[in-house]
């Protein structure tokens, strides 16, 4: 984690430790430092919730991080309840007297608590007394003379039950599926299962605990002989078995008794392939995987957070500094060293950082809670079907490492600070004087850093990988700069320095060949070279600024008056270009990946391109239903069955770029592309191997080869999926996928499916309706004709939304962060339009004095914010559309990437309209307050 | 008060050649009379200025004056005792408690913030102690502010401030921000920004506060030449130096102006 360490805290500590003994020692400091931060109460007050934006944005993705990985890690806990191991073989049954075998086995075992026999289905679950029904709802079929050890289902009513008062087709519901179908104890409910009707009665409501939480999925809960009812034969096809202890020691006693199991089971001619698995173990695994592939994708999303944060507190330091630095040179003349000055300079600092990074809960939560408030609105918490709670989860090493963070970078940028303020002349200080031209000076430590980084550089630009490429590109550039020093203009240097750094990125970027094997390194070169491209652009701009006055100078020329408006403040720009540059860079650097992050916003789907012109989707889990009835056929031109098997047990992907997730619990449905179905007939696929050159070659490989599956699961085109079949794990390769949503499942070949064959059995129809006929009328139509067999209709639309819930999700996620930095981006605007009121009060009083309006002092400084506003525009919005575009030409390797330029065009013209009015609003106060400022006040000295 | 007599010496005051592209200026507000050049070109009457702090101070107590056209007039007195206060009220920089002041006809205390500012860079050109120079902008293009404020045209601007550089003898600085020149160089930079528009009155505080001796004596000297030439000018000092090369000194104690006729006025 990026905070998560002791050493920042220790380091903290000691800083403090040592700014309280200078305080000691220094009592006259310390009395004058604190006179100092409460001379000015509200600009203190400013100034410390200005500091508390960076470390609020860092603690807001960090807590929001931990969150994430200890929801997981509790649902999976939670799903599996006192289940440590299982035996299976991949949803195959298997007789039941391989779980009587263990558990006379394992009896005596010290790891081992108990040993259940299990059956784990899908079907179809209807509720005849609403006429509702829920298709694919699990079915957990559970031995109640052992369920003791596995925990007493708590019933609503507040009884609890190990399941052996459950009479003859008495069934315990979880609370999600009598939710889901409005069912309350009494009710009879109708089930399919695999072909098999049954008739059962709701015996309680399970509440959302202990077992009742199994599966973490709408579930009913059958004593096994009513499961058996269900699946239709004695067989079962899992054993539970729970370990002793809790918590560290039962994952110890799982990890001790699983070899036991295993070898038990070779002892045995048990049929199928019988794999043991742990699977509460492996779902913390998956999860934590999960989480930290998130945290990585998180990191640069939360960078423009991180880097505008701090680009604030080196502004607002900086201001306190100029500000400051009269009475500074006043405390010089009487005699304070420069070692004094920077002391002093410390412990003011030190007051501030230390009431800021306290403050900074405070922006902290609110920041977390808004990326709460998000994520419940997106409705994360459905994760492959799992039901997950996410809940807030506060570390205190977390809390504690990020607040000792942001004070540390305080800390550095008013020790950087206050050693430049201890270098002023102090004649022209006290004045209030600029600085006197500094004489150049040689220095040895220059000398030896040029070395170091020219090293450096070569040594990156001979490496394989093309990061180092353009890191060892970039810092040769920054020496062969820094060498030409006295021999070209600090203009002509930053502005070819800038064009170098900027055509190296697109060098190193348009070189780089991606493939399958390297996709991940592409793109994150992509996201490296967004940031040399601002580094880049930015300097460009800084060194070129002039320009500006050109244009003002062709503008003046039709009116003087926006001549003397504009000559003050673009003079206060242009003429100090590494402040403006630093400004424009900064804040270009945080618009070029909010521009990224908009420009590859999920449009809305192509609905009617997506679902291959197909109204409704019909899912029966648990009946092969392979037409429509007829009564609904009137309304229909076309359909497509295909026979569906839904697999129960571990499933594993890797994506392209090799990234292999771990094995983990899965419900999954099989599609079984029959040779009945013409490969043209089924929707378009979104995303396809680079292999083949159209659907229709996909397709074919799929019916011919049991190797090439089309999966809209997980894996994407070019990756692979892996299933637990009848005989052991079975690898599909990934040909492509359809839109996210629909048919939300794997579609193999017959002979592919063969390993599955013990999965319950299903279909799965397409329907497309005759003109006129609406898509949601249609649904309806269909369930209610086909309510009888369980079966659920749903239109391709709905489907195909819910498919894009993550991805939006996502997007707003780094939307929220880009925005979190734009706002700190914005506050910067308004702090250095405010730095600009302070500094240059006395050129406004002799501007107002000379004769210059308020409303020309108002313009001036609003003029300076918008501009800067606006070149920042330029700069991210260049970064960022050079970052999209190799970013989708690497994309295309795995197959071709929907992206709409003008959704996107629009979406950024709005966040641009919007920046710049933010913009303005907040440098109004700034400028107002310059405005009214009386030449007399202006230039009275204040102190 | 006893009037002050004018000396008799014209000043230029011809607009530059827009004049009337400064949109505060183009129409004469009603408060302006038409001014002779026998009238004072400043007659304050009565002024009173009171500070409120935690305390209620009164720096200027009921202060009548006039300066006659052409005339240098020095104030001298201890700190606190109102100089700089009534320089900035006879000057407009401030607002007035009670009392008038008619600066070559025209009523400043009658006059709104925006008719006062642009009575300013019409009429008037100011020196301050610290130079007060915008340190982003080169010699000339300080110098060139009020013109521009006035509405003339960048290319006209820049030519009379290179005359006007050239004429204090610094045009080979004129391309140099305020950093990199002596304190004498920017003090004559500022002065050169308060003729450029060839104002009615310049005021200046303390223009050599911020000098040693030697500099002080050839800034003193160039306001004396503008003076002879035909320049109002009103300046607080603390140097005794200064104020005794101006045609007049007027001493203030306590918010209130005691006459005292200098060795020059004496004599004139």
């Amino acid at each position: 984690m990026l905070a998560e360490s002791p050493v920042i805290v220790i380091v903290a500590i000691a800083v403090y430790a040592a700014l309280a003994v200078i305080a000691l020692r220094n009592r006259l400091l310390a009395r004058v430092a604190v006179r100092e931060a409460i001379r000015r109460p509200v600009q203190s007050a400013l100034l410390i919730a200005g500091l508390t934006v960076a470390t609020g944005a860092i603690l807001g993705t960090q807590v929001w991080s931990d969150s994430i990985t200890d929801s997981f890690i509790a649902a999976g806990d939670r799903e599996w309840g006192r289940v440590d191991l299982t035996v299976s073989a991949g949803g195959a049954p298997f007789s039941a007297a391989v779980a009587e075998r263990l558990a006379a086995n394992l009896a005596q075992t010290s790891s081992v608590a108990g040993v259940q026999a299990g059956l784990d289905l899908t079907g179809s679950v209807s509720n005849p007394g609403q006429e509702l029904n829920l298709s694919a709802a699990r079915v957990v079929g559970f031995d109640p003379a052992a369920q003791r050890t596995f925990g007493a289902y708590t019933l609503e009513d507040g009884t609890r039950t190990y399941g052996e008062t459950l009479g003859s087709r008495e069934v315990i519901l979880s609370r999600t599926l009598a939710d889901a179908i409005k069912a309350s104890p009494g009710d009879h409910l109708r089930v399919v299962v695999n072909g098999h009707r049954v008739d059962l009665t709701v015996a309680g409501i399970a509440r959302p605990e202990g077992p009742g939480l199994y599966s973490l999925r709408p579930a009913l809960f059958a004593a096994l002989p009513t499961a058996m009812d269900l699946a239709g034969s004695d067989v079962i096809n899992v054993v539970r078995i729970a370990a002793t202890g809790d918590g560290e020691a039962e994952s110890s006693a799982a990890r001790e008794a699983a070899p036991v199991v295993r070898s038990l089971l070779a002892s045995m001619d048990a049929g199928p392939a019988l794999e043991v698995r742990q699977v509460k173990a492996e779902e913390d695994v998956a999860f934590t995987r999960y989480q930290e592939a998130s945290h990585g994708v998180l990191l640069p999303g939360s960078f423009p957070a991180i880097a505008i944060g701090s680009a604030l507190v080196v502004n607002l330091i900086l201001s306190i500094a100029d500000e400051r630095r009269p009475r500074l040179a006043v405390l010089r003349a009487l005699g304070l060293s420069r070692t004094g000055l920077v002391k002093l300079s410390l412990l003011e600092g030190g007051l501030y950082s230390l009431v800021a990074a306290l403050a900074s809960l405070v922006t902290g939560a609110l920041i977390v809670w808004l990326m709460f408030a998000y994520v419940a609105t997106a409705q994360v918490g459905d994760v492959n079907g799992r039901d997950i709670d996410f809940e807030l989860s506060v570390r205190s090493r977390t809390v504690a490492s990020v607040i000792a963070l942001g004070a540390l970078i305080t800390m550095l940028t008013v020790l950087a600070t206050a050693v430049r303020t201890s270098r002023m002349t102090v004649a022209s200080a006290i004045r209030d004087l600029p600085e006197p031209e500094p004489a150049p000076r040689s220095s040895w430590l220059r000398l030896a850093w040029l070395v170091m980084l020219a090293v450096s550089g070569v040594l990156g630009l001979i490496a394989a990988d093309p990061r180092l490429r353009l890191l060892g590109g970039c810092a040769v550039i920054a020496v062969a700069a820094a060498l030409s020093r006295d021999h070209v203009s600090d203009r002509t240097r930053a502005t070819v320095g800038g064009a170098l750094v900027t055509a190296w990125g697109l060098a190193v970027l348009s070189s780089y060949a991606v493939n399958a094997d390297n996709l991940a390194v592409a793109i994150q070169l992509d996201l490296w070279g967004a940031v040399t491209a601002v580094f880049g652009l930015g300097l460009i701009v800084g060194a070129n600024l002039r320009l500006l006055e050109g244009l003002a100078g062709l503008l003046g020329s039709a009116s003087s008056g926006i001549r003397a408006t504009l000559r003050p403040p673009l003079a206060y720009m242009t003429r100090r270009p590494i402040r403006a540059g630093l400004s424009i860079g900064v804040l270009g650097g945080v618009i070029a990946f909010l521009s990224i992050w908009t420009l590859l916003e999920v449009g809305g789907p192509d609905y009617d391109r997506d679902s291959g012109g197909f109204d409704v989707e019909v899912i029966a889990a648990g009946s092969q239903l392979m037409t429509l009835p007829a009564d609904v056929q009137a309304n229909v031109i076309r359909t497509i069955s295909m026979p569906t098997r839904q697999y129960i047990g571990k499933e594993q992907f890797a994506i392209e770029s090799g990234v292999v997730s771990d094995w983990h619990e899965q419900v999954v449905p099989l599609y079984e592309l029959s040779d009945r179905i013409t490969p043209g007939a089924l929707p378009p696929l979104s995303q396809r191997d680079g292999r083949f050159v159209s659907d229709a070659d996909a397709f074919r490989a799929v019916a011919s080869d049991p190797t090439w599956v089309i999966s809209s699961w997980t894996g994407s085109p070019g990756g692979k999926v892996s299933l637990y079949g009848r005989d052991g794990p079975v690898e599909f390769k990934v040909a492509g996928s359809f839109a996210p949503g629909l048919l939300d499942g794997i579609v193999v070949s017959p002979k592919a499916l063969a390993p599955f064959a013990g999965s319950p059995a299903g279909t799965t129809i397409l329907v497309d309706g005759r003109a006129g006929v609406d898509a949601g009328d249609l649904a309806l139509d269909v369930r209610r004709s086909t309510f009888s067999q369980g079966a659920e209709a749903v239109t391709t639309r709905a489907l195909l939304d819910r498919g894009q819930v993550q991805s939006h999700t996502w997007s707003w996620i780094f939307r929220l962060l880009s925005l979190i930095g734009l706002v700190a981006g914005v506050l910067t605007l308004g702090i250095l339009a405010l730095r600009s009121v302070l500094e240059r009060r006395r050129a406004i009083g002799v501007l107002r004095a000379l004769g210059s309006q308020r409303r020309s002092i108002l313009a001036g400084i609003l003029i300076e914010a918008l501009l800067t506003a606006g070149l920042a525009i330029v700069v991210g919005l260049a970064a960022g559309v050079q970052t999209v575009y190799f970013f989708i030409a690497s994309s295309s390797a795995a197959g071709p990437v929907s992206f709409d330029p003008r959704h996107a065009g629009s979406n950024l013209a709005t966040v641009y309209l919007v920046l710049m009015a933010v913009a303005l609003v907040a440098t109004l106060g700034p400028a107002v307050l310059a405005s009214r400022l009386t030449p007399v006040d202006a230039l009275r000295q204040v102190d | 008060m006893e009037s002050m007599r004018s000396v008799g010496v014209q000043p230029e005051t011809a607009p530059p050649a827009n004049r009337g592209a400064h949109p505060a200026v183009q129409s004469k507000p009603a408060i302006l009379s038409q001014a002779t050049s026998r009238d004072p070109m400043i007659k304050a009457s009565r002024l009173r200025k009171v500070y409120h702090g935690a305390s209620e101070v009164e720096a200027l107590r009921g202060v009548d004056l006039e300066v006659g056209r052409g005339e240098m007039v020095a104030i001298v007195g201890p700190s606190g005792s109102g100089k700089t206060t009534l320089l900035n009220c006879l000057s407009g920089l401030d607002r007035l408690d009670a009392g008038s002041v008619i600066v070559e006809g025209a009523d400043l205390s009658q006059m709104s913030d925006r008719e006062r500012t642009a009575y300013r860079a019409r009429h008037m050109g100011f020196v301050f102690q610290a130079f007060n120079l915008l340190p982003v902008l080169t010699a000339v293009e300080n110098v060139e502010i009020p013109l521009l404020l006035l509405g003339l045209s960048g290319r006209e601007a820049r030519r009379r401030s290179l005359d006007m550089l050239e004429t204090l003898g610094l045009a080979h600085r004129a391309g140099h921000r305020p950093n990199a020149l002596s304190g004498g160089e920017q003090q004559r930079v500022a002065v050169a920004r308060a003729l450029i528009h060839r104002p009615a009155v310049v005021w200046a505080d303390e223009p050599t506060g911020n000098l040693d001796t030697e500099v002080s004596l050839v800034i003193v000297e160039l306001l004396r030449t503008l003076n002879a030439d035909g320049q109002t000018i009103v300046l607080v000092t603390h140097n005794p130096q200064v104020a005794e090369r101006a045609g007049r000194t007027l001493r203030m104690r306590d918010g209130r102006v005691d006459e005292s006729p200098s060795p020059a006025s004496s004599g004139a």
